[in-house]
């Protein structure tokens, strides 16, 4: 059974990307990405919530581009409208594979100048070779350093990673 | 004269003749048959000598082979017992070496579980106590941000 959901919002999705067209937007990239946190997050309790309430999300975060409402429209007059979430997860996951994006987060101990973003925008492009959304936080936790991790990969140099690393040598 | 010694002699020959046929006609028989029974005896006694001899040679023989058969016996006992002698003293040698190996293994596995014990109680607050001197060197004192900035130019220089 969720097999058959998965490759429904899969196919779903993939019919929807072709159909839009949706072009490469950062605002959009940002856009999906937290659309899709919100709903996965709340998922169980956006089991009954109606169509409208979804379009006014949309409508909120200005994805108008990528015509969720269409998908929206069909899952609605198909009585799965409990599937949204996971049609817009892959939806997510379609696009970014279509524009050769990649997302992460820098997790850094000090908060990080314009200058020192660049830096590390680029070292992640050269990397992945791909268009870089991130997210930058400060996490105090690292004590000295910088941390980056997406779904693809993890970077991180920090005093707590070699303080971690002694611990294993234990 | 002439006539008595004639006739006497006739006598005496007609009683040998009377004796030579009483002789002949029931004491010859019996004593052949008694000599033919004590042939036939002493036949049968040299067959049954000669049937014994045989025994015995046989008997010979076979006391010879075994006897040859006990030696050979007797010789693999002994190699057996020897063996079996050499086998318990590798047996006990190899218990010695295991003896000592375990031993040894022993007190290698002591000492490193003495230097864990040493290291689970010593690491864990050495750890704490670097930890809470970095946290107040670098973001206590502000020396992250120069820490960030050698990253940053290590990572520009990265291909």
């Amino acid at each position: 059974m969720n097999g058959s959901r998965d490759t429904f919002s899969r196919n779903c999705a993939r019919a929807l990307l072709n159909y839009s067209a949706c072009a490469y937007n950062p605002a959009t990239v940002i856009a999906l990405d937290v659309i899709t946190y919100t709903l996965h997050t709340y998922k169980n309790r956006l089991a009954s919530t109606p169509a409208k309430t979804y379009r006014n999300l949309l409508a909120t975060l200005e994805l108008g581009d990528c015509r969720l409402d269409l998908l929206i429209n069909l899952l609605d007059n198909m009585g799965l409208l409990k599937l949204f979430p996971d049609c817009v997860s892959c939806f997510y996951e379609l696009y970014k594979t279509h524009h050769g994006v990649a997302t992460c987060s820098i997790r850094s101990s000090h908060i990080l100048s314009h200058t020192q973003k660049t830096v590390f925008y680029n070292f992640l492009h050269r990397a992945t070779e791909k268009k870089i959304i991130y997210t930058c936080a400060t996490n105090k936790g690292l004590i000295a350093g910088v941390r980056i991790d997406s779904e693809i990969f993890l970077w991180e140099q920090s005093i707590a990673r070699q303080l971690r690393a002694i611990a294993q040598l234990q | 004269m002439g006539m008595e010694i004639f006739f006497a002699l006739i006598n005496f020959a007609i009683l040998v003749a009377v004796l030579g046929y009483v002789f002949m006609r029931s004491v010859l028989p019996g004593f052949a048959k008694e000599l033919a029974d004590i042939l036939r005896q002493r036949f049968s006694w040299r067959r049954d000598s000669e049937q014994l001899n045989a025994k015995l040679q046989e008997l010979t023989k076979l006391g010879g082979s075994q006897e040859r058969t006990y030696q050979t016996l007797e010789q693999k006992v002994a190699l057996w017992h020897q063996n079996l002698e050499k086998h318990h003293l590798q047996q006990h040698q190899d218990y010695c070496a295991l003896n000592v190996s375990v031993h040894d293994r022993r007190q290698r596995q002591c000492a490193i579980f003495d230097a864990h014990k040493l290291s689970a109680r010593i690491l864990p607050h050495a750890l704490a106590e670097a930890q809470l001197e970095l946290y107040t060197y670098y973001q206590l004192e502000n020396h992250g941000a120069e820490y960030i900035n050698e990253l940053v130019t290590l990572v520009e220089k990265r291909p």
